[in-house]
């Protein structure tokens, strides 16, 4: 597989006064995994919904393996090889775990010229093969049948990157996985984003755990208020002081980039996502009043703390 | 290890046929309650044969909201235009046209469908209830056009619509009309029950349950609805022709709004997510009109003769509240918590 290339050029994306995404450029051929980070607000969320045809930038333009995917609609992104998954998590609800999987393969099988709509049909046994083995990989292999409205959190949010990973896609974008998950499954959902981008596939990943995001990524961009504030490696990012502040204000000496664990750090932190209004809802699709019914029904999101120990896989209905 | 092989494959075309009898056998007590429907609607006091036409007529106009609405989560206000398209094709091209019914038929149907494929082309780009909206809009402009163009005859209507004649068989009465519309149903439902079923109706339920995400899975949701919307239009053209052939004639009111709302009801009623839904909710909105026209006469007269209305409502809100999967989908989920209950005890016992 051909490494993506892909290329941000000066994408602003306003909502009414609020620029949410700011003249961001960015450009990423290197594979392995992107991290992207930010405080709550930054744009994150915006930028993959430009980046997967979810929402319109305001200007600029993006660009994969030189062509421009601004402006195309989402299904075509997704054929181009872009697939993603969601901060609020949305699985299709009605369907078992190896439907959700399915869905993506049929789509792909059903795009094919002349035999188009059938090829589902003739190749189902293929596509239920192909979804099985992914689901066996996210460790869903024994619940196939499974409704994924009956799994739990941590659960679903595997059937979801598996998901993602259906179509065999270029660039991955992943919206916190990590968020709402145990300790133990973000260790395992860690180390499968790793072994995907190990693959060839290129991950962009945003996340709030700083722990997995220094570890799993190649390199990692901060945005601020929709700019772009540094870029490069763990390492240069964790040691820089823009970053620091951005983070903590002037309380260097409570860094949760590099004191994880730190009780006071920790507290100033989370006091810094309780004040976030982005806590309460996703933004990044709230105006579409289809994705804000979807919203209500997945009310059930994490919350967003960013103490690992704090969290708790929750019990689905 | 022989031994152990053919167990294994015993076991395994067993699963298999038990798979098919699931499959198969709604069907089949579908089919013996198709035939017995005659027998029993011409001995009960409730119910005259017409019923039973109409019960069908109605089943079949709803069965595309399964896809569309059930599935697919969009609403259609508008159903009763198409019902109309289907009905004047067919009234106006066999009386002043001279043509065949089926032809007729046929051209009405194609005609909705493209309509259905034209409007769908620009409501399905913007997202939300444009579409519960714009079918509204639809059918009220619809109406009142069919109630003052010439060639839909005005407000008098297209009357003296032949009855039907397949293979020379002249269909006079309300029995042998009950045949041939409760074929068409069957059919309706194997060809409705297969797309939901099949990758395509997997693919309309992605739609309708995170449609941000069925489009990052590579699925065109407009194109998507469109096609829910077209077959919806076309099974409800179909239901309109036969009722054209049935009624003999066909006005304005054939294409009135309140036949779009007792099409929504009669699936939401029944089930909107299963093919069984909407024969169920024809008949219970059907008895419903029976009973407020047998047992409320007086009332039916002070509400203006449509106290059946009020029953609908009452239906409706009774059914959304306790079963809000409708009548059918509760049925559905008690067998299969049976089933699943007797499975449980088999295993145990085996053990
Ligand atoms: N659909 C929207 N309508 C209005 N404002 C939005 C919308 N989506 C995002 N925003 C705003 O844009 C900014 C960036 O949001 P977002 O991309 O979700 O940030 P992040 O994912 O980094 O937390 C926030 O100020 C948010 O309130
Ligand atoms: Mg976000």
């Amino acid at each position: 597989m051909t490494e993506a290339r892909l290329e941000i050029i000066d994408l602003t994306v306003r909502f009414g006064g609020v620029r949410a995404v700011d003249g961001l450029s960015l450009s990423h051929s290197q594979g392995g995994v992107l991290g992207l980070i930010g405080p709550n607000g930054a744009g994150k969320t915006t930028v993959l919904n430009v980046l997967s045809g979810a929402a319109p930038p305001t200007s600029g333009e993006a660009r994969l393996n030189g062509r421009r995917i601004t402006g195309l609609r989402a299904d075509r992104i997704a054929r181009a090889g872009v697939a993603r998954t969601f901060q609020n998590l949305q699985t299709f609800h009605s369907l078992s775990v190896l439907h959700n999987v399915l869905v993506p393969l049929e789509a792909r099988a059903a795009a094919k010229p002349v035999v188009g709509l059938f090829a589902p049909l003739l190749r189902g046994g293929q596509l239920r093969q192909r979804a099985a083995d992914l689901l066996g990989r996210v460790g869903m292999a024994d619940q196939l049948d499974t409704p994924v409205a009956s799994l739990p959190y941590g659960a679903r949010r595997r059937v979801e990157v598996a998901r993602a990973l259906a179509a065999d896609p270029r660039l991955v974008m992943l919206d916190e996985p990590l968020a709402g998950l145990s300790r133990a499954e973000s260790d395992d959902l860690a180390r499968l984003i790793r072994s995907v981008a190990d693959s060839g596939v290129t991950v962009l990943l945003v996340e709030h755990d700083m722990v997995a995001v220094m570890r799993i990524s190649d390199r990692v961009a901060v945005l601020e208020q929709g700019q772009l504030l540094a870029d490069g490696t763990p390492a240069e990012v964790q040691a820089d002081e823009r970053v620091r502040s951005a983070y903590l204000g002037d309380e260097l000496d409570y860094d949760p980039l590099l004191h994880k664990g730190d009780k006071r750090a920790e507290a100033a932190a989370r006091q810094r996502v309780a004040t976030d209004p982005d806590a309460a809802a996703d933004p990044g699709l709230a105006a579409d009043p289809d994705v804000a019914a979807d919203q209500e029904a997945a009310a059930d999101r994490p919350p967003q703390t960013t103490d690992r120990r704090r969290r708790e896989p929750r019990a689905q209905q | 290890m022989t031994a152990d092989t053919m167990r294994h494959e015993g076991r395994v075309r067993a699963d298999r046929l038990r798979a098919t009898a699931r499959l198969l056998l709604p069907y089949a007590v579908f089919l013996a309650i198709l035939l017995l429907v005659p027998a029993v609607f011409t001995r009960v006091p409730l119910y005259t044969m017409g019923n039973g036409v109409y019960m069908a007529i109605l089943a079949i106009a709803a069965l595309g909201l399964v896809p569309l609405t059930g599935f697919a989560g969009q609403i259609s206000l508008g159903q009763a235009a198409f019902f109309g398209t289907g009905a004047y094709f067919s009234a106006i091209l066999t009386v002043k046209s001279g043509l065949p019914a089926t032809p007729a038929a046929i051209l009405g149907m194609a005609t909705a469908g493209a309509a259905a494929y034209l409007f769908g082309r620009y409501l399905f780009r913007v997202s939300g209830h444009y579409l519960a909206l714009a079918t509204l809009g639809l059918g009220l402009v619809l109406t009142i056009v069919a109630s003052q163009l010439e060639i839909t005859g005005g407000t008098a209507g297209v009357v003296g619509v032949p009855s039907l004649a397949p293979f020379g068989v002249e269909l006079f009465d309300d029995v042998s009309y009950y045949y041939l519309v409760a074929a068409v149903l069957l059919v309706a439902v194997v060809v409705v029950d297969g797309l939901v079923r099949s990758w395509l109706g997997r693919s309309l339920t992605a739609v309708g349950d995170a449609p941000h995400a069925a489009a990052s899975s590579g699925i065109d949701i407009a194109a998507r609805k469109r096609l829910a919307f077209v077959v919806a239009a076309v099974l409800a053209a179909a239901a309109g022709s036969l009722y054209a052939h049935w009624a003999a004639y066909v006005d304005h009111h054939t294409m009135d709004l309140l036949l779009s709302l007792q099409l929504l009801i009669i699936a939401t009623v029944g089930g909107i997510r299963t093919v069984w839904g909407p024969v169920v909710g024809a008949f219970v909105v059907v008895t419903l009109l029976q009973v407020s026209q047998e047992l409320f006469p007086e009332l039916s007269e002070r509400v203006g003769g449509q106290a059946e209305i009020v029953l609908y409502g009452l239906a409706l809100i009774l059914v959304l509240l306790f079963l809000p999967k409708g009548l059918a989908g509760w049925a559905s989920d008690v067998i299969q918590r049976l089933t699943r209950a007797r499975a449980g005890a088999d295993e145990g016992g085996a053990r």
